[in-house]
């Protein structure tokens, strides 16, 4: 990764329509994309940054596409939403057909919807190129203009489609300060000054492939080359106005969401008893304990920001109000409260070099050390299993942005620095436990009781409140066998709460088992259904990136009749690569056999080369549940 | 085809602060949390309540609808946003607007001035009029009433219906439609529920005017099972339309019966199909080297629309109804459904092959019946209706790119269709295709490891039915296809490393491909070498059993036959135990076979169902079950095997 950052010095922006590609661009090479039902030619998209007595921002896009297969044909149709106070300022269009001819088409081809009027309003363009068919090259740039300038933007995904030619090129009137950054391994980005004063960057990619789908792909943030651009300042002669300099100008737009613009606090009276709280922690436990009992984060948007009365009454919260609540609750107990905005591990390749508060998706409270705390305490009240300091695993040891708004005479100020959090999760996991006996017919009867404990059990809790025939649903899906003759009932919740939640479920299997002589080949398809169908083909082109750590055990005690005994043990199992471990055993217990295999993946990270390994040690897991056990008469 | 829903800005927006006060009646019946331990919330009123009013001037009649929810919550939730999607030409939004009140009945109103208009896009329109208008409903405590209501004014009426639905997927207390008209008007409404008559309304005349009530309450929560037809198909509606109006002093009537409707539509239709010098050109062209027969003629044409105009909506005010004209489609090479069959009922008109455009529905299984005449309600699809020598009528359908000539795809299949004739005609249904017109053949050639997975080959022949989704496949390119046909193939734990195509083409009725694939665990593998191989663990199951309280329906898109032949090369040193014996299951709704055959190191197991019945509706649920369960005893019998020992990993 790179970065550069450029003071702009004259000049204004031109406008970015162009004029269309030369013909020898629209030469392509059949070979090399035989698979592909289209190929991008060239993208370009332009992004003009105006700024004077009525600044706008005008972006632009120019693309040629050759249709290969009737499966490119729907890119013929071209769709440009834009905000309803944007304007839509040039279009022009050409097709080149088969046969070399060509067909301009301007503005009167365009179809509009213009109705939409205020603020959050869309309108949009619409276009069809006409007479299209395999063989035909299509190309089309527009441009649209927004009143004001946009302060940051980074690149969205390319899509599916092989491109063979991208470029991103960002102009800027010279009063504006801008910085840039290049992830992934795409070319650098290139810098020029105009005649004007104005300064263009330049983002180049050429030879894109498609995107492929393959299990546990890393999100398209980690490998897509890619750019990003933020204003850190506008500067004018000897005066300089920051934008998004730095993390604290970026955090500080949201900290006036919170505190002032939109008042979220206000009538936000929940609190604590303090009684028996020797320190700042305890009291942050009971703040936590009472936003969980109150709240549930299902079905809301991370970064919803409503009032925090009306969230709390409505039992709903997202993860910026609990962690609000929690704020507010401690300082009406007198603490320093501040917060902190962090990224799950995997969920987005993260800039912590580039301030854009686009990249964070949890809020996190944060007291700072003061008196009577051995130190900072990091709160994820978002993580309905956490604790005070503990954090839900994808966010365990990340980097936070931990910082503090105040409010002075109406405008608010930011401050604040990056943090690691700490490295401590709740323990979680599922232990699902059988007690399964075979009658004399061949019949298998299994009483099995699953345990969830963590983080792994928050979803089970929070539909257990809500909507606990879903659980029901969802669990009665994964934990019997697939044949519908297979008998299953809840026999009993247990209980379902933090830290665990228990239930019971009893299944039966008609004809599991086969005679074969006297001996009885006893098969462990009755074993959940757990990490199937998946990591199937040989190799692998891409690292592997897993959600969160995963502990998974299962124990299973098989009884047989009276008489018969396991002929033989299978061997035990251990592998894995580091971090990923699986184990698998047997042994004879009176009456029958105990089976235990285990997953404990305590990594969310592998790289390819370690795919093998990892493909085995799965492997090894499911191929316990494809064991036969052969029982025959004692001897 | 676009479905009928209106509205436009300007919205009235009126926000009144003062506090108000639920009417008693409103509170009457209304649960407590914890009365329903499923529900998060529950509906109290849901009702529709629409004025038939003259339109200004001599003008068609316009129609004010107001649209009124009333929520009780029950558990933390969050309701879903207020989205009211309408028409710029048809419709205009009066007013949107929303309380809270607490759980005496006491509220305010909600400020509903955060809202977003936007134009509505969809996959398969490009473009149309139609917008939304959304308004987030904020944070609403536990144990409180939320309420909202939206006016809209739509601009003509005359060709349309107000409907409602009875139920939801959270309990409904209390389900109304409420349809008024000036006395001197007609109104005439149908009702259904499960394809019978639904609920009767009550009548009274109220301040000159005729206002007819249909009500449900205490209606339970809703949910699709597996496999059943839409929801909105299941519920109880009620469909109301204009039978007679004044525009001025004109008396208008409606089209009291759907040939009425063939007859106006098919006028419109034929404004439309304009022969032109350019499209007289284009069928000699087609035609060049096609026999002088009147099915060849229709044959090569429809091949020729399928193949040569794209699918590509664009639909504005009366368009989502009435088609662009034939050439503009032949200039531009896209259009709609209506667009591609005016396209080739012109193109035949030329070739002297007579047709007529016919509007269906198209569905997923479950046929929609016909309403009331009117535009918007019965149809979402059209299709054409050629007449051939003989007087045998073929129905083609040239949006579908690659259904062969004189067959019909499923989502067309058994649907009323009305078609567009000068004069009129009466409803009509399309045929069914029988189960050996839907077949399906799968072949694998395996090599057993001794640790019990499998590689091979397969290949997959498709007729009908089955063949469509391969041919739309591979238009697509063939990039994808070894990842696309994972999923086709009907083993589990398999890994399709390559595949291609032996046998295909755009119109043809038999597909064929062919692929390589990696399979694990083909069977249960104990470590001293006993194994076990059954037919439930190498394949997914082809028939669902009922589950116990189920009253939906089971819906197929077809009759077919399904046929699985695998052969399994046994490693060296392997031996084959005592295999199940071939199984044979008869019903009604279907037939099975598996056999199970030793051919010296070779197994070899072949599978077919014959799916006589694509409906399995609830009174036949036991039989069809215990069918289901045959089947599935036989697949889960076990062939016992030895493998080389030691070889488990």
């Amino acid at each position: 990764m790179k970065y550069l950052s450029l003071l702009l010095l004259t000049g204004c922006a031109t406008a970015g329509s162009g004029a269309f590609v030369s013909k020898d661009m629209l030469r392509i090479d059949r070979a090399k994309y035989a698979d592909d039902a289209a190929v991008v030619l060239h993208r370009q998209d332009r992004t003009e940054l105006v700024l004077d007595n009525e600044s706008f921002t005008r972006m632009s896009r120019h693309e040629v596409i050759a249709v290969l297969g009737e499966g490119g044909l729907d890119l013929a149709e071209v769709r440009v939403p834009f905000n309803a106070k944007s304007k839509f300022t040039s279009f022009s269009a050409r097709i080149v057909r088969p046969d070399g001819s060509e067909q301009i088409l301007g503005v009167e081809a365009l179809l509009s919807d213009t109705s939409g009027k205020g603020e959050r309003d869309s309108n949009a363009r619409f276009f069809r190129f006409p007479d299209v068919s395999v063989g035909c090259v299509m190309e089309y740039l527009w441009s649209v203009e927004t009143p004001g300038l946009y302060w940051h933007d980074d690149q969205d995904t390319l899509g599916s489609f092989p491109v063979r030619h991208y470029d991103f090129e960002l102009t800027a009137s010279k009063e504006i300060v801008l910085e840039t950054i290049e992830m992934n391994g795409g070319a650098p980005i290139q810098m020029r000054t105009g005649n004007d004063g104005s300064h263009t960057l330049k983002f180049e990619l050429d030879d894109l492939p498609p995107r492929k789908k393959v299990d546990s792909a890393p999100h398209w943030t980690f490998t897509e080359p890619r750019w990003a651009w933020r204003i850190v300042a506008f500067k004018w002669r000897a005066y300089t106005d920051d934008a998004l300099r730095n993390w604290n100008d970026a955090v500080n737009g949201n900290g006036r969401t919170f505190f002032t613009e939109g008042k979220l606090q206000e009538d936000f009276e929940a609190s604590v008893d303090a009684k028996g709280c020797a320190d700042a922690s305890c009291l942050a436990q009971r703040a936590v304990e009472l936003v969980h009992e109150k709240t549930i984060t299902a079905g809301v948007k991370w970064d919803r920001a409503e009032n925090l009365q009306k969230a709390w009454a409505s039992g709903k919260a997202s993860s910026v109000e609990r962690a609000l609540m929690v704020k507010s609750v401690l300082e009406g107990q007198g603490l320093d409260v501040w917060l902190a905005y962090g990224t799950g591990k995997l969920n987005r390749q993260t800039m912590p070099s580039f301030p854009n508060v686009d990249q964070f998706d949890r809020l996190f409270t944060y007291l700072p050390a003061q008196r009577g705390m051995k130190g900072p305490l990091v709160i994820d009240v978002t993580c309905d299993a956490c604790k005070v300091g503990e954090l839900a695993p994808e966010y365990a040891n990340t980097q936070l942005y931990v910082f503090k708004t105040t409010e002075t005479l109406g405008k608010t100020k930011s401050r604040g620095r990056w943090e690691r959090a700490p490295n401590l999760s709740p323990a979680g996991g599922a232990l699902v436990k059988h007690e399964t006996r075979l009658d004399a017919s061949g019949e298998l009867f299994d009483l099995m009781t699953v345990s969830l404990r963590g983080d792994e059990n928050a979803w089970a809790v929070e539909r257990h409140r809500t909507e606990p025939h879903k659980l029901w649903d969802r669990e009665k899906a994964r934990a019997v066998h697939s044949s519908p003759l297979v008998f299953t009932g809840l026999v009993e919740w247990a209980q379902c709460a933090y830290p665990s939640c228990e239930w019971k479920v009893e299944n039966s299997y008609p004809n599991e088992a086969s005679r074969d002589g006297k001996r009885w080949l006893v098969p462990t398809s009755f074993l959940r259904n757990e990490w199937e169908e998946m990591y199937l083909p040989a190799e692998r082109q891409t690292d592997i990136h897993l959600d969160e750590p995963d502990h998974y055990e299962e124990i299973a005690d098989l009884k047989v009749a009276d008489g018969l005994e396991l002929v033989t043990v299978p061997p035990a199992q251990k592998l894995g690569p580091e971090g990923f471990k699986v184990e698998v055993s047997y042994e004879r217990i009176p009456g029958g056999v105990r089976i235990k295999r285990k997953l404990f993946q305590d990594i969310t990270e592998l790289p390819k080369e370690k795919y093998g390994e990892l493909r085995a040690a799965v492997e090894a897991f499911r191929r316990a549940r494809r064991e036969v056990l052969v029982f025959a008469p004692r001897q | 085809m676009k479905s009928w829903r209106g509205v436009v800005v300007p919205v009235v927006a009126v926000l009144c602060s003062c506090t108000v006060k639920l009417a008693p009646s409103a509170l009457q019946d209304v649960p407590q949390p914890g009365e329903y331990e499923h529900a998060p919330y529950v509906v109290l009123l849901d009702e529709t309540v629409a004025r038939y009013e003259p339109g200004s001037g001599d003008g068609p009649p316009q129609r004010v609808e107001t649209s009124r929810q009333r929520f009780k919550i029950l558990k933390p939730t969050s309701l879903p946003p207020l989205s009211v999607g309408y028409s710029r030409t048809f419709t205009r939004i009066e007013s949107v607007r929303a309380w809270s009140y607490d759980a005496n009945g006491v509220g305010k109103e909600v400020d509903t001035s955060n809202r977003s208009d936007y134009p509505v896009f969809s996959g398969s329109v490009l473009f149309t009029d139609s917008r939304a208008l959304r308004v987030n409903i904020p944070p609403q405590p536990v144990g409180s009433i939320f309420e909202t209501e939206v006016v809209t004014r739509d601009l003509d009426v005359s060709n349309f219906v107000t409907s409602h639905t009875f139920g939801d997927t959270e309990p409904v207390i209390t389900s109304r439609l409420v349809v008024s008209a000036p006395a001197a008007w007609e109104l005439r409404w149908i009702s259904r529920k499960d394809g019978n008559d639904g609920v009767a309304p009550t009548e009274r005349m109220v301040d000159g005017r005729r206002e007819l009530t249909f009500e449900m309450t205490k209606l339970r929560a809703e949910h699709r099972d597996p496999r059943a037809p839409p929801l909105w198909l299941m519920l109880p509606t009620a469909t109301v339309r204009l039978e007679k109006w004044t525009e001025g002093k004109t008396e208008k009537i409606a089209w009291k019966t759907p040939d009425l409707m063939s007859n106006w539509l098919s006028g419109e239709y034929a404004k439309q199909s304009e022969v032109t010098p350019e499209l007289e050109q284009q069928v000699k062209e087609v035609l060049r080297d096609v026999p002088n027969d009147e099915e060849a003629k229709a044959r090569a044409l429809y091949e020729y629309a399928c193949r040569s105009v794209q699918y590509c909506a664009i639909e504005i005010g009366y368009g989502g109804w009435i088609p662009h004209s034939a050439e503009t489609v032949r200039k531009g090479r896209y259009g709609d459904c209506k667009d591609k069959a005016t396209y080739l009922h012109t193109m035949l008109k030329v070739a002297g092959v007579s047709s007529a455009p016919t509007l269906i529905y198209a569905h997923d299984g479950t046929p929609r019946p016909f309403g009331l005449p009117s535009l918007a309600t019965n149809f979402n699809h059209a299709i054409l209706a050629v007449d051939l020598p003989g007087g045998r009528t073929v129905y083609a359908d040239p949006t579908h790119r690659v259904v062969p000539f004189g067959q019909l795809p499923p989502s067309d299949q058994e649907a009323t269709v009305l078609e567009l004739r000068q004069g009129g005609t009466e409803l009509k249904t399309t045929p069914a295709s029988p189960p050996d017109a839907n077949v399906e053949h799968q072949r694998y050639t395996l090599t057993l490891a001794a640790n019990g997975d499998a590689t091979g080959s397969v290949t997959i022949e498709a007729k009908g039915a089955h063949a469509l989704a391969i041919k739309n496949q591979l238009l697509l390119g063939t990039g994808k296809l070894s990842e696309w046909s994972k999923a086709r193939v009907w083993t589990r734990t398999t890994h399709v490393d390559a595949m291609t195509p032996k046998k295909s083409g755009d119109f043809v009725n038999d597909v064929e491909l062919a692929g390589q694939l990696s399979m694990r665990h083909v069977l249960l593998r104990g470590s001293g070498g006993d194994a076990l191989l059954r037919v439930s663990d190498l394949f997914s199951p082809w028939l669902t059993v009922a589950d116990a309280g189920r009253e939906q329906p089971m819906v197929w898109a077809v009759a077919e036959t399904l046929r699985a032949t695998v052969t399994i090369k046994l490693p060296p040193g392997s031996s084959i135990g005592a295999l199940p014996d071939p199984a044979s299951v008869d019903s009604q709704f279907g037939s099975y076979s598996l056999t199970w055959e030793r051919r010296d190191d070779e197994l070899v197991l072949t599978r077919e169902l014959i799916r006589k019945e694509r409906v399995v509706t609830r009174n036949n649920f036991q039989a069809a079950n215990s069918f289901a369960k045959q089947v599935m005893k036989a697949d889960h019998r076990a062939a016992v095997l030895k493998l080389p020992a030691g070889g488990a990993q």
